[in-house]
């Protein structure tokens, strides 16, 4: 079954949230429910209403496998539709690791998480290999003093995209977000943050980097919300991208939604080429071209691999 | 007779439309350690920079032999490969690339070049350790960035343990005691007379008598717009020293 056949609405252009995807990939994907995952398995009770198109119709279409879970926890992604509900209870120190494989058409997962007083959640998400489409959604809430730290991978895939949407609902709560992004060919990979920062004395960090090669498009959307009462919130968001390739496009659109009075946020945006004293520096030390090109590239894209700061 | 290790003849450097270096030659027998003095902008470091390849350095004429074989005509890397290194003034800082594995890319591009397997990181850990005493660098450079976070005169001592590392047969040293504490400058100077070999020549670019206290030069030039004027011993620096470069330019 594809998207289209089952009469579904997909995704385009025209919405906001999606206006930097090359949505036509979505059309010829054959989608499915997904095979066994950890955890009980959970209704759709579970879940809020979803805030993302592509989970509308996949849990419109019943093909959706859910569970839940409370503690440290290890997905393969194999494809097909999944949505995860994760509650860490107060005080907790749990770990989800998802690699997202090769997988054969259509993967829509959507994790759902609440962080209890004190929790602290680490998410790492890769996705390497072949795989066709990822399309990858988390929201949630983090309560006093606990953190999310996310760290997503992006380096396979026709088209990826993650959608990660956090709201800091008790003071002292804190959200860390770092992708690397590193697409090949005609592969797309794109980043939509959503942060809203609900009451004062909350912290968020963003960094998102990107590496543009062949004809690779990458996009940023981001948005970070200081509500009225947030006094005392920082927030501070980056998205550098690297463009190896006049036939590769960047598109980045980062924006901060201020509405308190007393708070710190920063937001930058840059999109270059590599260095050419820094390129010349290796070269004159021996390193061939393309050597040299290839160990700036990493060393571009180190700083977000390795992940954001675990608050202590 | 033989062929001296560098050879520069008549050479001309064109940055940015203004010709710096004009008309310089030189010769540089292998086993020896020259030294190239001379006035803020006569071009020294233009001289450096053009002979690593630069491609800001335009060469308008002349030529440049290492070992007999051209190096103006070459890639930078060639131009290692084939012996040269060139330690900069003001090094490159590149953030994120850890020093162990670029010295180890480097070593391996090099023994690449000439026909020897590349080294792994297992093979180079031990030939690391080695040069870094050697070259009497601080112990904990192997963990540092690319002469990101260094201090000028770090990154001076860093260049020195790159030295060592790719063994050339040629350095060219621009201003290398520039931006060093005492202590430093004595570290660096050993550093650099332990890399002395009759197979290998030096050739320091400074403005100070001090290194050349402790690295004992075979030749001193004088360099004044572009062209080499003068030339003479070890002497010859003590005499900068107390009357300046104004006869020269006259």
């Amino acid at each position: 079954m594809t998207p289209g056949s089952a009469g579904f609405s997909l995704p385009s252009p025209a919405d906001e949230d999606w206006r930097y995807v090359d949505c036509r990939a979505l059309a010829e994907q054959p989608v499915s429910t997904a095979t066994a995952l950890p955890g009980e398995p959970c209704t759709a009770d579970a879940f809020p209403a979803p805030t993302d198109a592509t989970h509308l119709w996949a849990l419109a279409a019943g093909l959706t496998r859910r569970y839940r879970a409370t503690v440290d926890t290890i997905i393969t992604d194999l494809g097909g539709c999944w949505a995860l509900r994760l509650d860490v209870p107060a005080g907790a120190q749990v770990r989800l690791t998802i690699a997202r494989q090769a997988a054969i058409g259509l993967s829509a997962s959507w994790i759902h998480v609440s962080l209890g007083h004190g929790a602290h959640l680490v998410i790492d998400d890769a996705t390497t290999g072949s795989a066709d489409v990822h399309l990858a959604a988390l929201s949630g809430t983090v309560a006093q003093d606990a953190s999310a730290t996310i760290t997503v991978r992006q380096h396979g895939g026709r088209l990826q995209r993650h959608r990660l949407e956090l709201s800091l609902d008790g003071r002292g709560a804190h959200a860390g977000m770092t992708v690397a992004a590193d697409p090949r060919g005609e592969h797309q990979a794109h980043v939509l943050t959503r942060v809203v920062h609900a009451v004062g004395l909350t912290t968020s960090t963003q960094l998102i980097k990107a590496v543009l090669r062949d004809r690779s498009r990458t996009s940023f959307d981001g948005l970070v919300t200081m509500l009225k009462g947030a006094d005392g919130s920082t927030a501070e968001q980056r998205d550098q991208n690297l463009v190896l390739s006049p036939l590769a496009r960047a598109d980045t659109r980062p924006q901060l939604d201020i509405r308190a009075d007393e708070v710190q946020a920063s937001h930058g945006a840059t999109i270059g080429a590599l260095d050419a004293e820094e390129l010349l520096y290796l070269r004159v030390r021996g390193l061939p071209l393309d050597d040299a090109r290839e160990l700036l590239t990493t060393a571009f894209l180190a700083e977000a691999l390795m992940g954001a700061a675990v608050p202590a | 007779m033989t062929v001296p290790l560098l050879s520069i003849s008549d050479l001309k450097v064109t940055v940015a439309g203004l010709t710096v270096v004009n008309g310089l030659t030189l010769a540089v027998p292998a086993g020896e350690v020259h030294a190239i003095m001379g006035p803020n902008g006569s071009g020294k470091s233009t001289l450096a920079k053009a002979l690593a390849g630069h491609p800001s350095y335009a060469i308008t004429g002349g030529g440049a032999t290492l070992d007999g074989k051209d190096i103006l005509g070459i890639e930078p890397e060639q131009r290692v490969h084939a012996g040269l290194f060139v330690g900069f003034q003001y090094p490159t800082e590149v953030p994120g690339v850890n020093n162990a594995e670029f010295l180890r890319l480097a070593y391996s591009a090099v023994r690449k070049a000439a026909g020897k397997p590349e080294a792994t990181a297992k093979d180079f850990a031990p030939i690391l350790a080695e040069r870094i005493t050697a070259s009497e660098a601080p112990g904990d450079y192997a963990e540092r960035q690319l002469n990101a976070g260094l201090s000028g005169g770090q990154k001076k001592r860093n260049e020195i343990l790159q030295m060592y590392v790719l063994e050339p047969r040629l350095a060219i040293l621009d201003e290398t005691d520039s931006g060093l504490d005492i202590d430093a400058i004595k570290a660096v100077a050993r550093g650099i007379n332990g890399f002395r070999r009759p197979d290998r020549s030096i050739v320091l670019i400074t403005h100070f008598q001090r290194l050349l206290e402790l690295v004992k030069p075979d030749r001193i030039h004088v360099l004044v717009k572009g062209r080499i004027v003068h030339s003479g011993g070890p002497e010859l620096a003590l005499q900068l020293e107390a009357e300046g470069y104004d006869r020269f330019e006259a």
